[in-house]
């Protein structure tokens, strides 16, 4: 079961993340502190980071850029998201592998998803 | 009736004119900043109301001496637009920047136009100028505010979607048709109401000029076919049918294109209730592709076709009412489709057809 790490700020967000990889048969973890992605990537070992760009007292695209240049956690793809306007064209120098923007619509979610984890998607 | 040219211009000739003194009465005591220009192009009279502005004399304005007072970011442009409008003897409008008595800059609106003799003859240029910084700021605060209020939308909207979209699968894999149906229902409506937001915040990005946009290299064709059919499926009532064709590539911002041809066919859909058909006609030359979205619903009356792309411009009128909408779609759509370098014209019959015309330039044309 590959695992999924999501780093938002805002609990509703978690919660519904929570319940959707999950069902969509995803080990999840959740933070909404983003200093807690590398003590949570150290216990969990994500598959995969979900980052939101902009965390409470985080510039997400910070983390990325630290994630992507750490020789133990280079390797993991990193989707960036946000509601905010125009976020998607400020992630370009820090690495991120992709991009989605809130509300999504889930079945493109799970898409860009699976292709990060070399899944298929039904 | 249109005012021509020749209306637009102002007799005065101060200094040489009976009614000077009458003129510098009314131009000192005037609220707005007013200046006059010889036909040497240099500045030659400033109202008081410029002066206590400025808190600088007569003598230091004249000439090109209040140019020291323009911000250095605006001076060449300010003065480019100026001695073009010069040259040209035409009227203009140009913002920038002028240092208040206090030392601080403060936007400026300056409408400049000719002015001419008895004679009819060429004497130089009139400006008044406003301070507009209240209002910019104020701009600047709403748009900030729809930039926040549309992100705070979003992330409940985030969760509804979601949500909605699990209880359409339960129902669905249940085979619980109506209630999977209702909540395919509420995802549609969900995912309109992004939509709508999406609207308002480019809205509000265009009016501060930072709205972004994806480029990319893309077959024209297969982009106006995607978005026909995914509206096809909106609609049980109208067939739309894509005739002519074009093979060629632009480059763009697809997703962009697509919301400005989804807000054609939705308008075009929402004005023909009656009728059963949208035609979408394709085309291409040496330097655009072409594209009509054609509907044969109510029409647009004529004294509303020059307003129609205007921002938050909605037809009024006893049938017209009726029909929801904000009035940015068209406004949007023709932003969009301008900063790609294209047009967008609309013709209209009334309770007969209307027809959205708009063009795209080809890539190999901006290439050459």
């Amino acid at each position: 079961m590959s695992r999924i790490l999501v780093v938002d700020d805002d609990i509703d967000i978690l919660s519904v993340m929570e319940v959707l990889l999950s069902m969509k048969g995803f080990d999840v973890e959740v933070t909404s502190k983003g200093e807690n992605t590398f003590p949570k990537i150290n216990s969990f070992k994500p598959d995969l980071i979900l980052l939101d760009v902009l965390i409470s007292g985080h510039d997400g695209r910070i983390i990325c850029k630290q994630l992507k240049t750490n020789e133990n956690t280079k390797h993991i793809p990193v989707i960036m998201f946000s509601a905010h306007p125009g976020a998607a064209a400020t992630i370009g120098d820090y690495g991120a592998d992709d991009f989605i923007a809130k509300p999504f619509d889930v079945a493109h979610l799970i898409k860009k998803v699976n292709a990060q984890l070399g899944l298929v998607s039904n | 009736m249109g005012i021509t040219q020749e209306e637009k211009t102002v007799t005065v000739s101060p200094g040489r004119h009976p009614s000077e003194k009458l003129f510098l009465t009314m131009a000192n005591a005037a609220p707005v900043l007013i200046w006059l220009s010889g036909t040497d192009r240099h500045f030659s009279f400033f109202n008081k109301t410029w002066l206590d502005f400025t808190g600088r004399t007569k003598e230091q304005e004249q000439g090109n001496g209040w140019l020291d007072g323009v911000h250095m970011d605006d001076r060449e442009r300010c003065i480019g637009v100026y001695l073009d409008s010069f040259d040209k003897q035409q009227e203009f409008e140009v913002e920038y920047r002028l240092r208040r008595q206090d030392g601080k800059y403060r936007w400026m609106l300056e409408n400049g136009v000719p002015y001419y003799d008895d004679n009819k003859i060429f004497s130089g240029f009139i400006g008044s100028c406003v301070d507009v910084s209240e209002i910019k700021e104020q701009e600047k605060r709403k748009d900030q505010f729809i930039t926040t209020a549309s992100h705070e939308l979003k992330t409940p909207l985030t969760s509804l979607q979601v949500y909605l979209h699990l209880i359409s699968e339960y129902l669905n894999e249940n085979d619980d048709n109506k209630y999977a149906g209702y909540a395919k229902n509420a995802v549609m409506q969900a995912k309109k109401l992004t939509d709508l937001i999406n609207q308002l915040l480019d809205l509000s990005r265009i009016q501060a000029d930072s709205l972004n946009f994806q480029w990319s290299v893309f077959s024209f064709k297969k982009s106006v076919t995607d978005i026909v059919q995914k509206i096809q499926l909106t609609t049980s009532s109208h067939k739309i049918e894509i005739t002519g064709n074009c093979d060629a590539m632009v480059r763009g911002d697809q997703e962009r294109l697509s919301h400005a041809m989804e807000n054609l066919l939705t308008n075009a859909i929402k004005f023909s209730k009656d009728k059963d058909k949208i035609l979408v006609k394709l085309s291409q030359d040496t330097k655009n592709v072409y594209v009509s979205v054609i509907d044969f619903g109510i029409g647009i009356d004529n004294n509303d076709l020059s307003q129609i792309f205007h921002r938050f411009y909605r037809v009024s009128g006893a049938t017209e009412e009726t029909f929801p909408g904000m009035g940015i779609g068209l406004y949007l759509s023709k932003q969009i489709i301008e900063r790609h370098g294209g047009k967008i014209s609309v013709e209209s019959i009334k309770n007969k057809e209307t027809k959205f015309n708009f063009q795209i330039p080809l890539l190999l044309n901006l290439i050459n």
